[in-house]
């Protein structure tokens, strides 16, 4: 039986499987390309940012009878929560509920976590791109987003030196070096409830979920430093080369 | 010659021909040294659907309405919790019964622990003394932790208020067999199984109400023991009766039951007032508009009947200390909108280049 290509396409984490270098001033229209990958069975879809409904149709019409390895959003927990609330938070995620918690933080049940992910996730677009997959005989996949990063030193060296935070910090009267990050152990949490939503959302769409394999956590769950990209939110080519390895697997062992 | 005898000499207000008949004054029903709440006091509103109708008025009119369990402020981009859990000073919803405040207490203070503390379900770890939680827990232990966090917050209003006004819902209810803990619902209703095994239902008599509620004061003064303790009775008949009476006598029995209990705890307790919500609103001076067509619900100019009545002795003047707390709630959130907007900008940003580069 002939084995299914996997079009990889969606937000800006397909940035560390579609190792295709675009230029700022190059033709941002979406562009199909081949994935080097010892499998031959890769490719992905790169262009305009912020996508739009013609990437968004451009993938439909490209997708037809293959698996669609879809890198939905992704950064919830980070876009709600990199910096650290004044008021404090935390959270079980049932994922992994073991984990300490802070006494003097208040606490928000994950179910509330899941509806402010689910809502910020354009889950309407998302519903109807997969019934247009669907509808052309695609197999649609929902893929992980990376673990989040553990070093503060890293990320607020990397933020020190983008223009855009040191102005909006400005803006909003914070002085830059004393923005306090959340815990890294409550980015962890946040990003395991980002998963669980997304584990969900697949479920009620019917479609698989593609977990974060272990590969690409370190010992206490968070994205190994050999896989930081240069910024805060996103992995490298390193993390997205097992990701690849993995979906690859995935969809084998699944018979996907 | 002139008779003389006890009648003789009655205030207008003891006449039902001169107070009730002509120029019913709601306000002069309450027999409440004034001022029933200083402007400096901090309240806490517990009990039925009813009470909750008190809080945004009192807010409105500058008075400390005490909140020691909210939703976080990071929170508003989501529905608010359902029902009522939300309203109160702390998250415990509507209590209907005297039992049911006494055994929230009580558990607050770890001397009740009900064995049935929990149903586990497909959908989550639902709370039988919080049914209707929209955001209820999806593990044992993040149940654990809400339930503790939530008492702890109802244990600090309790303890905290100055004022601590409970609005009497129902007599009847639904306990477990095992060891009597009152559910504000019947199990199956709003959420969970009805299992006759385990679930038994209990309508509460005059001395039993009269026991929890005094039990509660009781126990309430020793954390807190200059409270004040307003009693109401909410006008809103049952909507449905366990018992094998029509509904209509079921709730005459009920609202006489609390009334009578609230009256002898008020004339056996100090610092513990009644307020005559239920007279304002069910007495044959209420103009039929007070309750909806269904005959149950109440309207907003019953609630306005009775909040006029209630505001108008209570001490109005000053709105200084509920401005400088207004400010720093406010002061609070847009930090906070801040933390969340500079998160926001990072991640759009970065994702931004991340796109770019592929």
């Amino acid at each position: 039986m002939q084995e299914k290509t996997l079009l990889i396409a969606g937000h800006s984490h397909v940035s560390a499987l579609i190792n295709r270098p675009l230029k700022r001033d190059a033709d941002p229209r979406p562009y199909l390309c081949t994935i080097e990958h010892s499998s031959n069975l890769l490719q992905g879809l790169t262009g305009e940012w912020p996508r739009t409904k013609n990437y968004w149709d451009e993938l439909v019409r490209h997708g037809k009878d293959k698996i669609v390895v879809l890198l939905w959003k992704g950064n919830s927990h980070l876009s709600h929560y990199l910096i650290a609330p004044r008021h404090p938070i935390d959270l079980v995620a049932s994922a992994d509920q073991n984990l300490p918690i802070n006494n003097n933080a208040a606490l928000i049940p994950e179910t509330a976590l899941i509806e402010l992910f689910t809502k910020t996730s354009e889950i309407d677009l998302l519903v109807s791109l997969v019934a247009d997959l669907k509808k052309v005989n695609s197999i649609p996949i929902l893929c992980c987003s990376p673990p989040p990063k553990e070093d503060d030193g890293f990320i607020r060296a990397n933020l020190h030196r983008e223009p855009t935070f040191i102005r909006q910090c400005k803006v909003l009267g914070i002085e830059p070096n004393a923005v306090k990050f959340s815990p890294p152990l409550l980015r962890y949490k946040l990003w395991c409830v980002l998963q669980t939503t997304y584990r969900k959302i697949a479920n009620r769409l019917g479609i698989p979920f593609f977990p974060a394999p272990a590969t690409v956590k370190d010992l206490n769950g968070f994205l190994p430093r050999n896989m930081y990209s240069n910024d805060s939110t996103h992995a490298n080519a390193v993390y997205g080369e097992i990701i690849k390895d993995e979906l690859v697997a995935f969809t084998k062992e699944n018979t996907i | 010659m002139i008779k003389s005898h006890p009648y003789k000499s009655l205030p207008r207000r003891q006449y039902w021909s001169s107070a009730v008949a002509k120029e019913f004054v709601a306000a002069e029903v309450a027999n409440i040294p004034f001022p029933l709440i200083k402007r400096a006091d901090r309240i806490v509103t517990a009990g039925s659907c009813f009470a909750a109708n008190l809080i945004p008025y009192l807010e409105k009119n500058g008075f400390r309405y005490l909140r020691t369990e909210y939703a976080h402020s990071l929170y508003r981009a989501i529905p608010a919790e359902n029902l009522s859990y939300a309203k109160f000073s702390a998250g415990y919803g509507n209590i209907y019964t005297a039992r049911q405040l006494y055994q929230l207490l009580l558990r607050c203070q770890g001397r009740f622990t009900p064995t049935e503390d929990r149903w586990v379900t497909e959908e989550g770890i639902l709370d039988p003394f919080r049914p209707g939680l929209r955001y209820h827990a999806s593990s044992e232990r993040e149940h654990e932790l809400l339930t503790v966090n939530h008492l702890l917050a109802t244990q600090e209003a309790f303890s905290s208020c100055d004022v601590l006004i409970f609005t009497l819902g129902l007599t009847e209810a639904w306990q477990s067999k095992i060891d009597g803990a009152v559910f504000p619902a019947c199990p199956g209703t709003i959420t969970g199984k009805f299992d006759p095994e385990l679930h038994e239902f209990k309508n509460f008599n005059t001395t039993e109400v009269i026991y929890d509620l005094q039990n509660f004061i009781q126990d309430l003064r020793k954390i807190n023991p200059k409270v004040r303790v307003l009693l109401t009775v909410s006008p809103v008949p049952l909507v449905a009766t366990a018992t094998n009476r029509h509904v209509l006598a079921a709730t005459t029995y009920s609202k006489a039951v609390l009334r009578v209990a609230a009256e002898v705890v008020c004339n056996e307790s100090e610092n513990v007032y009644y307020f005559p919500a239920y007279e304002v609103i069910t007495g044959p001076q209420a103009p039929s508009n007070f309750f909806e067509a269904d005959r149950r619900n109440v309207t907003p100019d019953a609630i306005c009947a009775v909040m006029d009545a209630f505001l108008a002795i209570c001490e109005r003047e000053d709105r200084d200390i509920f401005c400088a707390e207004h400010h720093k709630l406010a002061d609070l959130t847009i930090e906070q909108e801040n933390s969340c907007m500079l998160s926001k900008e990072i991640a759009d940003l970065e994702c931004e280049e991340a796109a770019m580069d592929n």
